[in-house]
């Protein structure tokens, strides 16, 4: 019997098929206006998001707020994840970035980005995710300093060349240097870490 | 970079997300063979958009943001879904249901419609008969009543209804000189003849005089038909083998009524019946057209008796 044909008889088919069910399943429930579902949400993403939202927007209020936005747009929009597109981790997150961004555009803030230390795990998401995203963030560490700034600019900042030119009073040209030198470099690193 | 490439440059992580409408996805992919630059940020996005998102660690959220967000989406009265099974069987026989409640308004409101249409008919037909006792009431009046009321009222009536008196053949009667009503006194009962022909209404009363030996009638048109300049409607009195008798001639006005006073010097009711007919403006000595309508004078009512 081929046991790897069989998801059932395959243990990491079956962890894969119990790892993606209980999102679905979690959603549809979501759908159908189940708070305690809303809640099981929030225990597994609620400090990925508030910890993205402090990132970009750099104010606990701000991230708050964003924070409670974020799970109100879930909420309201649960049918429009499809787990075709991927995973439910990657679109709440996704979320929560473009909703600091907008909030930050509609404050008329700028913030800049320093390279955070490495704190401690509060709440994996899903361990296989947290990892990779750690390691990322080191090889972020290895930028220097002033493309590792620029690549956060653009994508958690939500700026194009022209805003992170005028924001740090450098030519357009260096920004757009700094910034394919930068996404060069860390895409490189990334593939010879995966690799 | 030109300017259009530069405009999508800060959506290619959202692009490399697939987080774009579709819309705007399809801008920056037509885009991306022209915008070497935009080209290479997707390269580059592709492969660190995902892992970016997780390259920031969680950290703890204050314990009211899930109290908020509970209250926030709360159930409530608005937002409560009532949930109804309704299995195929069930909505046939709903369907059914308003089918026939549909049926029974419609219904309704037709036969509503249909009485009130009736009642109004029903209205009209009162109302006429009340103005027609109301006239044979006037009429009976004017010959019951002392003369010089009778006067009065006749002019009133006739002035206010804006009737014209015709005028009788007895030159002692004109238009302009009903005080000679005033000789009669009501000491004789009145007697009412009605008639009518298709929409046309006749009315006569009399009485005799207090003279003994004249009889005065009050003939009353009603929904005639108007007149043209060159001709009068002309009143008879007729009884067999004889010549008719003509009392008077008289006009209508645009509703169709008129009115005449005439005398005879014999009993009305010794004659068999009365006629009008249409003549020339200046009368005629025998009628010159058939009778518009006819009233055999034997069918007459005792007002007294049958009028009160």
């Amino acid at each position: 019997m081929n046991t790897e044909a069989n998801p059932k008889n395959n243990p990491s088919g079956q962890a894969q098929a119990q790892r993606l069910q209980p999102d679905q399943i979690l959603m549809q429930k979501i759908c159908q206006r189940d708070q305690s579902a809303l809640a099981s949400l929030y225990e597994r993403f609620g400090n990925a998001v508030y910890g993205l939202a402090l990132h970009v927007g750099q104010n606990q209020t701000v991230a708050e707020e964003v924070t409670q936005d974020v799970f109100m747009k879930i909420w309201e929009r649960a049918d429009q994840w499809d787990v075709k597109r991927g995973k439910l981790s990657t679109w709440i997150l996704a979320m929560t970035r473009n909703a600091a961004i907008d909030r930050l555009r509609k404050d008329n803030r700028k913030v800049d980005f320093s390279t955070a230390p490495l704190d401690k795990v509060v709440n994996l998401l899903a361990v296989e995710d947290w990892q990779q995203g750690q390691q990322l963030r080191i090889l972020l560490q290895q930028l220097p300093p002033e493309q590792a700034q620029i690549v956060q600019l653009s994508f958690f900042g939500g700026l194009s060349h022209t805003d992170m030119a005028d924001m740090l009073d450098i030519p357009l040209g260096t920004i757009k240097t700094r910034l394919r030198l930068g996404l060069q470099k860390l895409r490189d690193l990334w593939l010879e870490k995966k690799s | 970079m030109n300017e259009k490439c530069e405009q999508y440059s800060h959506l290619i992580p959202d692009y490399c997300l697939g987080l774009l409408d579709k819309d705007t996805h399809a801008e920056i992919e037509a885009l991306l063979p022209t915008c070497p630059e935009l080209a290479e940020l997707v390269t580059n996005y592709q492969d660190l958009a995902e892992p970016l998102l997780y390259s920031v660690p969680p950290a703890n959220a204050p314990a009211h943001l899930l109290e908020n967000i509970m209250l926030e989406t709360r159930p409530t009265a608005k937002t409560r879904r009532l949930k109804i099974n309704i299995s195929p069987t069930m909505w046939r026989n709903l369907a059914a249901g308003l089918t026939i409640l549909i049926l029974f308004v419609s219904s309704n409101f037709y036969w509503y419609q249909r009485t009130h249409d009736l009642q109004q008919e029903l209205s009209g037909l009162s109302d006429e008969l009340r103005l027609s006792q109301q006239q044979d009431t006037t009429l009976a009046g004017y010959v019951e009543n002392d003369g010089d009321l009778m006067t009065n009222n006749l002019n009133m009536d006739a002035a206010q209804q804006q009737i014209p008196i015709g005028i009788s053949m007895n030159n002692s009667l004109t238009t302009n000189n009903l005080t000679q009503i005033n000789n009669y006194s009501p000491m004789n009962t009145a007697n009412l003849l009605n008639t009518q022909v298709n929409d046309q209404y006749a009315s006569l009363v009399w009485s005799q005089g207090s003279t003994m030996d004249t009889w005065l009638g009050v003939f009353s048109a009603q929904n005639f038909a108007m007149n043209s300049t060159d001709s009068i409607y002309q009143l008879w009195l007729n009884r067999r083998n004889e010549a008719p008798l003509s009392v008077g001639v008289f006009g209508v006005n645009d509703l169709g009524n008129g009115l005449l006073v005439f005398e005879v010097e014999e009993p009305i009711e010794s004659f068999d019946s009365i006629s009008v007919t249409n003549e020339p403006v200046t009368g005629s000595f025998i009628p010159t057209t058939d009778p518009i309508i006819t009233a055999d004078l034997h069918n007459w009512v005792n007002l007294d008796s049958g009028f009160e």
